[in-house]
């Protein structure tokens, strides 16, 4: 009998730069490959990495962003990019 | 190639970092891009007829995959020529809601029925018919001379023309019981009761054509700017494009029709009887009366008052009552006269609350002889506790005038539902009638059912069987025991729920089988739920409310294990021999084995099953499914269509004959009767209906004289009105964007956004004398239960004060609690539009 | 009145994200090259962003505006919200997007209520008056109504229906047997509240609200319209003009 209107659950998405040193690049990527959330995009040899980040069931985005610094080797992750939508939305098909 | 909004956002996420970055892009959005533009179209296009209201747009359907990828009006249909209304528009959806059933559910964990589980687990259709057959037959005794009352069905208006005949056969020749009623009780039965009575013989005499044809326009309780919208747009541009033409409109509160009208009209419930009356009052004082039509072709009749409210007989509204039925007698035109002179102008304002000058004005439209008119009603008239009176009250005035059955004089009833006409009311899905307007209690209708039907005489019980309402009460009351809701919701449709719905499907003595698409309110209510194919996923036939009827091929196959409602009617009877069902003299009579199963006698009988199971193909050469044919190895529903037709040319009444079921395949519809190959656009006046003979001009065939009837009624009050406790009228009803109880349109999501939820429309002195601001939570109550729901002042409705209107499509806020199941004494039909409420802080 | 508790989930999940990534910047320092991109815009807003009832022109509403948060906190819907910095909003300032969730124009306008600075303006006291932007119906070549459908679902939830959206009749001359109804916006009365825009049942609505800088045409001051000035007046404004009967045929008027 629920007739309030109520805000569906939202779901985050990072873009975020992450720098290390280019002889621990391996090393970084491995461990945020298996972070849950974390995608890599890109890796550049000199220490340069494109992720994305994602909600997931128990963490907001905005967490795992600030759990990076605690891994070794990164020097800095810079957040540029957030996108925030409703979960059912980001379930829609899109034809681009 | 399709992506998921995450993986775009993702994409471009991961784009706009990688520039921040300065580094290159990643190249899954230009890919993506370049792989969309090169899809090809490929979509195969058929006709088809819209699944939602009676007015029956055609539409041509697009497949592709097995799918049905899109819709479009058909711009050659002569209904719609192309448009259709926003439910219309969103067609290709309805079948592919999410939670679309895909299997049998039984009540019970494991597969086994457990009554008082909240669990449902998943069964095969073997599995659910040796259930269904047990508790069928537990509930038959094949001697019983009454046939088998304890067995029921509750069927529907958007059955396909076939469905509804295979379930009138079933329960009637096979199962020898008469509880089968469809939705179309809650709909059209008071508009099938004043037919029967006026004219002798069902469903409107003129058709969509008198929109253009008409100078005036009445709508009397039928909101066709939303409800109709597709014919509302032919009127309106009528209103607009011919001089001199005139739109009034009656209701109970200000809705959208009031927008165009000329004449709006806003009049205390119930008093529509008084108003109708003080018509023909002023009709006959200023002697503007066809004298000659009325020697000529009209009776003058008065029916029994004071007949109750169709209440179970213990109430004390009924103890009170004096009178009983719809006996008519023939009076002379100036008892007619004089019983309507009470009616005057100053009495009717008074009543119904209409001032003076627009009643007047109404009166001097209908007796001015130049003034082509059409009326209009559809829920305003139906659902109502003098249902079959009030209809007939405007047949009154429209036979005064001798304002009919010809282009553009047209008392017109609309219908809600797809084939509220073509199946429920023609096939004889009604507890009374058989088919092609034969009734189960005329012994002469009877052997004519019975001889095409190749089954002995004495196989139709011929007392008619427990109607919508009743059947609710005699599941309550454990009377009813084995029952069957198939294509409708009717735990949300019907009156009452709290005390007359929801008790009798819970009783522990019944079992409750519900066929649907979806798990409805009425399927969570159900002990075993059967996963229904639905509109495209099977051939079918609807006929709209001007008597034409449409036909379309299978477009795609259901999903899952579904099957369709025709598929599983006529398996089901494999589960019956007739020594299960005819007592032993019966047997014996028919000349059939006791040992033949109800599907040999009824469907495989030498007459349903003779034309062969041929590919489906149109003019194109495009070859289409058929999932009967393939399962039973016939051509099932034309077998059906062309036993149905048997009806209409060998049975005892004539004027409902048909084209074969071929040419319907290739035509966009065609009015009924069809005769030597031409359509009827008018019917009862010559030279438009081929059944007047030459030199009559008229003729109302459907009566033994050849004459209509004027039928006196008075004005009486409703059945419960509102009072010190309960201070307002509550009437329920439609909106546009939602049709049939919400199941299919609130599974659309664009017209779920459009209207959500439903509320109640209120005036705005009345929230405010109750501290009520718009938007608030209110509960509303009558005697019978209460509904959380919230407050709107403004929008679409206006009602005045001391009324609010509430629809009924939203599964969540069941505003059946609160109706009462009064119904109108002769056609039964509930009247959802009056009962005494109350709002209050929630 | 207000119902309670309707701001959860979302919004708490949005202040949450905030403040995360608030605490994030500080700890571990986000780049330079990132903030920059970030905090553009701060003085433009997108089209689809309208600001609550009462905000008047932006400038105004900018520089009065304290970021408080307050009129978001009161809101009883889930309609406005604060922008982010990466909202293209003026960061912290309220506003909504009316396809997502539309203004339900409360009675009481707890929002305009709730602003302790008067940058929603308090002398707007019936929501009928606010003008938060003005609907436009910026596609007629695919607006159901305009193709002759019988859609008119941005007319029927439109809270001023009748009067900040009409209906036009027109004949629809394809089929020469219906009519077409042609939503017609009146900005005499939309409050730009967006509900047309919300229901709008096409892929990309159809009906959109735009800021009213944007959306309203200007008629020239040097040219007046005749019919409106002669109603206004009550008379023709230019007095004492005769005129001669036209000769016609002997018996006809």
């Amino acid at each position: 009998m629920a007739t309030k209107p109520e805000a569906p659950a939202e779901f985050n998405i990072c873009g975020v730069f992450v720098e290390t040193t280019p002889n621990r690049l391996q090393a970084v990527a491995r461990t945020l490959a298996e972070t849950p959330g974390i995608d890599i995009h890109q890796t550049a040899d000199d220490g340069r990495l494109v992720v994305t980040i994602e909600d997931t069931p128990d963490k907001f985005a905005s967490e795992t962003l600030t759990s990076l610094r605690s891994v070794d080797g990164v020097l800095s992750a810079s957040l540029v990019y957030h996108h925030c939508d409703s979960e059912a939305k980001m379930l829609e098909e899109i034809t681009s | 190639m399709n992506m998921n909004r995450r993986d775009f956002v993702k994409a471009n996420a991961a784009a706009a970092t990688a520039v921040a970055a300065g580094m290159s892009l990643p190249a899954t959005m230009k890919e993506a891009k370049a792989a969309a533009k090169s899809a090809g179209d490929g979509i195969r296009w058929d006709k088809g007829v819209c699944r939602f209201c009676g007015t029956g747009c055609g539409v041509l359907v697009g497949t592709k995959d097995g799918r049905v990828v899109a819709t479009q009006g058909d711009p050659d249909a002569p209904v719609n020529k192309g448009l259709n209304c926003i439910k219309g528009y969103f067609l290709s959806k309805i079948m592919y809601g999410k939670d679309r059933l895909t299997k049998p559910l039984l009540r019970g964990a494991g597969g086994k029925f457990d009554k008082n589980s909240d669990q449902f687990s998943e069964i095969s259709w073997d599995q659910a018919f040796d259930v269904m057959a047990e508790k069928w037959k537990a509930a038959i005794d094949p001697e019983d001379p009454k046939g088998a009352t304890k067995v029921g069905m509750f069927g529907s208006g958007q059955w396909t023309v076939w469905e509804g005949y295979a379930a009138a056969k079933l329960m009637k020749a096979g199962l020898r019981s008469n509880n089968i009623d469809p939705n179309a009780r809650h709909c059209m039965a008071s508009a099938v009761g004043a037919f029967m009575r006026a004219f002798g013989i069902d469903e409107p005499m003129g058709c969509y054509d008198d929109l253009e044809h008409a100078d005036a326009f009445v709508l009397w309780g039928a909101n066709m700017a939303e409800m109709h919208p597709i014919l509302w747009s032919r009127l309106t541009n009528t209103r607009l494009t011919k001089p001199g033409s005139e739109v009034h409109v009656l209701s109970t509160f200000e809705h959208r029709c009031f927008e165009l009208a000329d004449n709006g009209m806003i009049f205390t419930p119930q008093t529509d009887l008084a108003i109708l009356n003080y018509i023909a009052n002023h009709i006959i004082e200023t002697k503007a009366y066809d004298k000659d039509f009325l020697d000529k072709h009209v009776n003058i009749t008065k029916t029994v008052t004071d007949i109750g409210y169709g209440l179970r007989p213990n109430h004390p509204l009924e103890k009170k009552k004096t009178g009983k039925g719809g006996k008519l007698t023939k009076i002379a035109f100036e008892e007619y006269a004089k019983a309507v002179s009470k009616y005057t102008l100053d009495y009717t304002a008074e009543l119904s609350g209409v001032p003076k000058d627009k009643l007047l004005k109404l009166a001097k439209l209908y007796a001015d002889p130049k003034k082509k008119i059409s009326s209009y009603w559809t829920m305003g008239f139906n659902q109502h506790t003098r249902g079959v009176w009030v209809n007939g009250l405007l047949y009154n005035v429209h036979l005064l005038m001798g304002k009919i059955s010809e282009p553009g004089n047209s008392p017109f009833s609309l219908t809600g539902q797809p084939s509220a006409c073509g199946t429920a009311r023609e096939v004889g899905t009604f507890a009374h009638r058989l088919p092609a307007d034969l009734v189960v209690k005329h012994p002469k209708h009877r052997a004519a059912a019975e001889k095409i039907w190749k089954i002995p005489d004495g196989v139709i019980p011929p007392k008619p069987g427990y109607h919508a309402v009743l059947q609710n009460r005699m599941l309550k009351d454990g009377k009813l025991n084995a029952y069957w809701v198939m294509c409708t919701n009717n735990m949300q449709a019907a009156p009452n729920m709290n005390e007359e719905g929801l008790p009798g499907y819970r009783n522990p003595k019944n079992f409750i089988v519900v066929s649907d698409p979806y798990f409805t309110v009425t399927a969570q209510a159900a002990d075993l739920v059967l996963p229904t194919s639905m509109w495209m996923e099977k051939e079918g036939a609807y006929g709209n409310a001007e008597r034409r009827t449409q036909f379309w091929r299978q477009q795609v196959k259901g999903p899952g294990a579904s099957k369709s409602d025709l598929w599983q009617l006529v398996e089901f009877s494999k589960r019956f021999k007739l020594s299960d069902v005819w007592s032993k003299a019966v047997i014996a009579k028919s000349g059939y084995g006791a040992d033949k199963s109800l599907y040999e006698v009824l469907y495989a009988n030498g007459q349903v099953d003779q034309f062969p199971a041929d590919p489906v193909k149109d003019a194109a050469g495009n070859v289409y499914g058929n999932d009967e044919s393939e399962h039973f190895g016939f051509y099932l529903q034309k077998g059906i269509f062309e036993e149905y037709r048997r009806f209409q040319f060998e049975g005892p009444k004539k004027g409902h004959e048909m084209a074969d079921f071929d040419t319907y395949h290739n035509s966009r519809g065609l009015r009924w009767p069809v005769l030597d190959g031409k359509e009827t656009l008018w019917r009862f006046r010559e030279g438009y209906d081929a059944h007047v003979p030459k030199g009559a001009g008229m003729k109302f065939y459907g009566k033994p004289d050849g004459k209509a009837n004027i039928i006196f009624a008075p004005y009486e009050p409703a059945a419960e009105s509102p009072d010190k406790e309960y201070d307002l009228w509550l009437s329920t009803g439609r909106v546009l964007e939602h049709w049939h109880s919400g199941s299919m349109t609130r599974r659309v999501p664009e017209l779920y956004r459009t209207f959500p939820n439903a509320k109640i429309y209120m005036h705005p002195d009345d929230a405010g004398k109750r501290g009520l601001k718009r938007g608030q939570e209110v509960k509303v109550q009558t005697r019978r239960g209460e509904v959380l729901t919230r407050v709107e002042t403004r929008g679409r409705n206006k009602p005045p004060m001391g009324l609010i209107f509430m629809p009924w499509f939203d599964a969540s806020q069941l505003v059946n609690k609160l109706t009462l199941d009064a119904t109108d004494p002769l056609s039964k039909e509930t009247d959802f539009k009056k009962c005494a409420c109350r709002v209050v802080k929630a | 009145m207000k119902p309670q508790g309707i701001i959860d989930g979302g919004a708490r999940n949005r202040r949450k994200f905030l403040a995360d990534t608030a605490r994030t910047a500080c700890s571990i320092g986000i780049a330079g090259l990132a903030l920059a991109h970030l905090v553009r815009g701060a003085q433009s807003r997108p089209a689809n962003a309208v600001r609550p009832p009462g905000a008047g022109a932006d400038d105004r509403f900018l520089s009065t505006c304290v970021r408080c948060g307050l009129c978001v906190n009161d809101c009883p819907y889930p309609t406005l919200r604060l922008a982010r910095i990466e909202d293209d909003v003026a960061v912290g300032t309220p506003y909504f997007v009316a396809r997502d969730y539309p203004c339900e124009m409360c009675d009481d306008i707890p929002c305009v209520a709730a602003c302790p600075t008067g940058a929603l303006d308090k002398r707007l006291t019936s929501i009928d008056d606010a003008r938060m932007g003005l609907a436009v119906l910026t596609d007629k070549e695919t607006c159901l109504n305009f193709l002759g459908l019988r859609c008119d679902v941005c007319y029927r939830v439109c809270p001023l229906m009748g009067k900040a959206i009409t209906l036009e009749y027109r004949p629809n001359r394809r089929t020469g047997e219906h009519a077409a109804f042609i939503p017609t916006v009146h900005s005499d009365a939309c409050t730009g509240c967006g509900k047309c825009e919300h229901a709008c049942v096409l892929e990309e609505a159809a009906i959109k609200v735009l800021p009213g800088s944007i959306a309203k045409g200007r008629l020239g001051s040097h040219y007046r319209l005749g019919w409106q000035e002669k109603e206004r007046k009550g008379e023709a404004l230019v007095k004492g003009i005769t005129d001669l009967p036209d000769r016609m045929p002997e018996g006809r008027p």
